[in-house]
């Protein structure tokens, strides 16, 4: 909320400077974001009467000026350069705010001395194709002075609940002063007399429990006050003209919404009712609005002229020719303001106000205000139409224990400091045994409980007083298994150049239908975020495109995170584990890039389970469509399946991807607790034997097959065998592969001889010869 | 031979390479070498001579031998310092790439956090982040007509009336009625989901929630923790505020801002030249929640906070746009 501190402290006997109401505010919770200083530096510029003026141009006019001291002749293209007005001057040599430096110009042969001025050229308002109109009188004095220059704009955040009581200009003042101490000066006024209340005006009754009517003539489409403008000016308001601009003031400065109707377009009395069904209004946006039998309008013998409480309708509306005009200040029923606006996606300043609930107790404090200005600005007099006053609200009473106050704050704070902090908030406070009766005046419907209470107080304490006393130590912290599971595996993937990816849990229909069934949001924003995804791979594919599109193929990819899936009449949610890679390993100007392809998919999973000693197993075969079917794996722990590995079907993948992409997923939760305490063995300090071997065999056999016949076959001094080769090629029969296998003995009792492992590399032979095998001993 | 003749011979040995050192050992120290034979002619010697050509036989062989290992450390040492020489090599050219991984961002952050509460007795809660009207809004006292639960600011799942959680508050509730009517002390960091149609929010973003619930806590207690934490984090010279704020499941609520850690308080664009940042969000756990929660409001007290993940991680690394992070773009991914 943008409002002018002169504004504020114009409600208060003496008031602080800004700097130091902008501190106290904000203490207290209304936070001033910014001040902005406006209209500083003009010490040069001079409010000036133009003495006569002489027509140039079609456009340009020349006006003799007094200064005070002086006469000087200025030239202006301005519409409404009068004779015997006052208008800011810039004389030569000045500068405007914004920089603009103001020097003698020539205008149609006329030598200009300076420049008269409108709001925009200022930095006062956004007037700009007219001069500012000063007050008759105030030539010769400096501009500053006149305007009340330079001002301090405070650009406050409010809470909701401040909102309430806070949104207006008296409100903020109200809260200065309670932080002073001190009591505000409100403008209050008496309603002007003759009424001749018609019965039945508000029907039914409960839709608007105050509605009150001034009637008044004025001069067709009069101007507001200087000060007046300036104040809407520096709320960062339009200004229209008095009767607009009136609503908008005591809008700001009451919290209370006015309506201004042209008393001479309306036909018969005015109305508060329901509308029909079916009914319609034409509002001053120019739409036609349907209205139903929930929203509450003002109606004359015609039909419709308001959305009460919402939006005017154009029939009605003031004109720059109004003369004659019906003031409407009026509570409604915040419900029903409530439903309506949201309704007709109506969220308007006075529909806002409505539905939080106008201060019963000053709509026509405001209203007289409203009068009194009018009056002084050459409107009136006033005579109510309808004075319809909801009866004030007996204050609601609440008893509060102060020891629990000051032991929720923390605070030491006594009975009586507290009373004192509450009455000054307007909070009546007295003391009643052991509690203090607190009577709530109905504008701050917020305070409600104990609580709120104690939130009154310290804010008035201020939060900075209150001690900083730590909790009791001897909680034992811990992020839990699930928690360190996730760390570690973060640590080893990162360590085996894999980057962390958070992706959006919401995609595209397209990006979560190749994984199997999700669910749906029923109010997405955008289809690109639509469903929920069941799979973090789909999340992993979406960064692939995105990082495709800026020609980034070397990509190696996880996340943790969560996928949901759709189970009767609700959604089960899992955490996963995923990787891509795709692409190849760092190229480096030593050797040649290492491609990705199945096989960097699974060493990446084998060595994560090795680091996390934890029993995965690769089984060859699944049966997910959105993998290529031959190259795919479920991932079991122990007997457990929790996941998969393959490689991506090449239609999930763009057409010009010529590359494998490799993924694997797994449920984080059945890893939990299990990894494996490493069995440890003291090294053998004997020696080990390597023999390389070679075997050509048909691309049918699996090399697991081999593998487990070679270890057969050896015997219990085989430590290790390793495949290092697999060539197909030139040298290798059609349909066949050679693979070179190295293996290790070792015996941890004593050293083998030659013969020993010759006869183990025998049986292997034997072994082998099964296969079919072409046998070379390296 | 003359005592000069052996002389000759050590200037030799001195100007000789690796080659010429070992023909000149034969020549003088082998088996039929020069001294080897002038030592075994002094048998023939009459004892008094041979006493003192044995003297001086036995000091030229010394000094030979020394000379000669002299020489011959002298040969290898340059001898190394040549190859050496030839083993210069481009030290300009790059490093071997070594394939590691980027961590990200967020997950940087939400440690750190994580750490510093669980160093200070915290321990770690999650929730779904699928939840219902329940747990989300009312639980949490948000009023029936409370903006924040329009249709504009969550999203609903198509069936089943659920809804994606707004904020990590629900995991307040769940945590309290696992452990209601005992002490708790937990945050919970986690993903949530706000339907803002803005370019300046993501629809998807991370928060942490923390809760303490005890005999006797007291707001005193909230900003000596919320204290400690923002010291921890930012360091122990950081200016922090507490200010009054609003939030429905808390009263009384508060606000903590921490001096502008860019500009000294000075004013600049990232605190909006007030010289202050809004870091988290905080307030005595409104008695409503904690009857909600399973407890008794007139047995213990607790206090709550939150903050956002994706704005201190923006704060921390000067990131302009949300929406990079998540993206997965390795351009932006390869920087952590």
């Amino acid at each position: 909320m943008r409002v002018p501190y002169s504004w504020i402290a114009s409600y208060l006997a003496e008031a602080p400077p800004a700097v130091e109401a902008a501190q106290i505010l904000s203490r207290q919770g209304l936070l001033v974001e910014h001040q902005e200083l406006i209209g500083a530096g003009l010490e040069a510029l001079l409010a000036v009467e133009v003495v006569t003026t002489r027509r140039l141009s079609a456009h340009l006019q020349a006006a003799v000026v007094s200064t005070g001291n002086e006469t000087v002749e200025v030239v202006s293209g301005a519409p409404n350069i009068r004779a015997g007005s006052c208008y800011p001057w810039a004389p030569p040599g000045s500068v405007l705010p914004g920089g603009r430096l103001i020097e003698e110009a020539v205008f149609a042969g006329q030598v200009s001395a300076g420049m008269l001025l409108s709001a925009q050229e200022l930095g006062v308002g956004e007037e700009a194709d007219r001069l500012l109109e000063l007050p008759d009188g105030a030539g010769g004095q400096p501009l500053a002075a006149v305007l009340g220059l330079p001002e301090t704009v405070f650009d406050i955040d409010l809470t909701p609940n401040l909102a309430v009581f806070c949104q207006h200009v008296i409100g903020l003042a109200e809260e200065l002063a309670a932080g002073l101490g001190r009591r505000v000066r409100l403008p209050l006024k008496e309603l002007p007399e003759g009424q001749r209340e018609l019965p039945g005006r508000v029907e039914p009754a409960q839709i608007a429990p105050t509605y009150l009517l001034a009637q008044l003539t004025g001069p067709p489409g009069p101007a507001s006050p200087l000060w007046l403008k300036r104040r809407l000016w520096d709320s960062g308001l339009r200004t229209h003209n008095l009767y607009v601009d009136i609503t908008n003031y005591i809008a700001l400065a009451w919290g209370q919404p006015l309506h201004a109707f042209d008393l001479d377009q309306i036909k018969g009395e005015v109305r508060v009712r329901l509308a029909a069904a079916g009914e319609t209004v034409v509002t001053l946006d120019g739409i036609s609005r349907q209205l139903g039998p929930d929203d509450i309008v003002i109606a004359d013998d015609l039909g419709v002229l308001n959305v009460a409480g919402i939006l005017g309708g154009l029939r009605g509306a003031i004109s720059e020719s109004s003369s004659h005009v019906l003031i409407e200040a009026a509570a409604f029923d915040p419900a029903r303001i409530r439903r309506s606006f949201r309704r007709l996606g109506l969220p308007t300043d006075a529909a806002l106000r409505f539905q939080r609930g106008v201060d019963r107790e000053r709509s026509s404090a405001a209203l007289a205000d409203a009068l009194a200005i009018l009056a002084a600005a050459g409107a009136g007099p006033a005579e109510m139409v309808s004075r319809r006053e909801a009866p004030p609200a007996p204050p609601r009473r609440l008893t509060v224990r102060p020891e629990r106050v000051a032991q929720l704050l923390g605070y030491p704070i006594g009975e009586a400091q507290m009373a004192h902090c509450l009455s000054r908030l307007g909070l009546a406070a007295t003391a009643h045994s052991a509690a203090l009766v607190v009577e709530v005046p109905d504008r701050r419907r917020d305070v409600a409980t104990e609580a709120d209470v104690a939130e009154e107080v310290g804010r008035l304490i201020g939060y900075d007083q209150i001690p900083e006393t730590p909790l009791p130590s001897g909680q034992v912290g811990a992020a839990g298994a699930d928690w360190e599971l996730v760390r570690e595996v973060r640590h080893w993937l990162l360590g085996m150049g894999l980057s962390e990816h958070w992706g959006n849990s919401l995609l595209a229909e397209r990006e979560v239908t190749p994984f199997g069934p999700a669910a749906a949001l029923g109010n997405p924003l955008s289809v690109e975020e639509a469903w929920l995804r069941p799979a973090l791979s789909a999340s992993l594919l979406k960064a692939l495109t995105v990082n495709l599109a800026f020609r980034h193929e070397d990509l190696r990819l996880f996340e943790v995170g969560r996928v949901f899936f759709p189970a009767e009449d609700a959604v089960r949610e899992e955490d996963h584990l995923a990787a891509l890679l795709t692409g190849g390993w760092p190229r480096s100007w030593t050797g040649i890039r290492r491609p990705i392809d199945l096989f960097s998919g699974k060493g990446v999973l084998g060595a994560l389970a090795d680091r996390l000693h934890l029993p995965l197993t690769l089984e060859p075969g699944s049966s997910h469509s959105f993998l290529h079917p031959h190259r795919q794996f479920t991932v079991r722990l122990g007997s457990q399946e929790i996941g998969w590995l393959g490689e991506a079907h090449p239609a999930l993948l763009p057409e010009r991807l010529k590359q494998a992409v490799v993924l694997w997923e797994l449920a984080l939760a059945p890893l939990i607790g299990q990894s494996q305490v490493p069995k440890v063995r003291l090294p053998s300090r004997q020696p080990t034997v390597q023999r390389d071997l070679a075997v050509v065999v048909p691309e049918t056999v699996a090399f697991a097959e081999l593998e487990a016949a070679v270890v057969a076959a050896a015997g219990r001094q085989l430590g290790d065998v390793a495949l290092f080769d697999l060539y197909r090629g030139p040298q290798v029969e059609a349909g066949h592969k050679s693979l070179a296998l190295r293996l290790t003995f070792s015996d941890p009792e004593r050293t083998l001889t030659e013969t020993e492992v010759d006869e183990c590399l025998s049986r292997v032979s034997q072994a082998l010869a099964r296969f079919g095998g072409d046998l070379r001993r390296g | 031979m003359a005592d000069q003749d052996w002389q000759a011979y050590l200037e030799a040995i001195d100007q000789a390479d690796l080659t010429e050192l070992e023909a000149l050992r034969v020549e003088v120290l082998g088996r039929r070498g020069k001294l080897t034979e002038a030592l075994r002619a002094l048998s023939q010697l009459p004892p008094e001579a041979r006493r003192e050509s044995g003297q001086m036989l036995n000091r030229t062989k010394a000094a030979i031998e020394e000379r000669l290992m002299s020489r011959r450390q002298t040969l290898a040492e340059s001898a190394l310092v040549q190859r050496l020489a030839e083993e210069r090599v481009d030290l300009t050219l790059p490093g071997e790439p070594i394939a590691l991984g980027h961590p990200h961002p967020l997950a940087m952050i939400q440690e750190r956090l994580v750490s510093i509460f669980v160093a200070m007795g915290f321990q770690v809660a999650l929730g779904p982040e699928v939840e219902d009207d329940w747990h989300n809004f009312e639980a949490l006292n948000f009023p029936k007509d409370h903006p924040a639960r329009d249709m504009q600011d969550s999203f609903t799942l198509a069936s089943g009336g659920w809804l994606l959680r707004t904020h990590t508050s629900p995991v307040q509730i769940r945590a309290m009625r696992a452990s209601a009517p005992g002490p708790l002390r937990i945050i919970a960091p986690g993903r949530v989901y706000r339907r803002d149609d803005d370019a300046t929010h993501a629809s998807a973003f991370h928060q942490i929630e923390g809760l303490v619930v005890d005999h006797g806590v007291s707001m005193a207690h909230l900003k000596a923790t919320l204290a400690t934490f923002v010291r921890e984090l930012f360091g122990s010279k950081v200016a922090i505020r507490f200010r009054p704020s609003y939030f429905p499941f808390t009263e009384p609520s508060a606000e903590l801002d921490v001096g502008c850690l860019f500009c000294g308080q000075k004013g600049c664009v990232l605190c909006s030249e007030t010289g202050w940042l809004e870091v988290l969000g905080a307030g005595l756990v409104h008695p409503n929640v904690l009857l909600a929660g399973g407890y008794d409001p007139e047995a213990v007290t607790g206090f709550a906070f939150g903050l956002g993940i994706e704005r201190l991680t923006m704060l921390y690394y000067q990131i302009p746009d949300v929406r990079i992070l998540l993206q997965g773009d390795l351009q932006f991914l390869e920087q952590f």
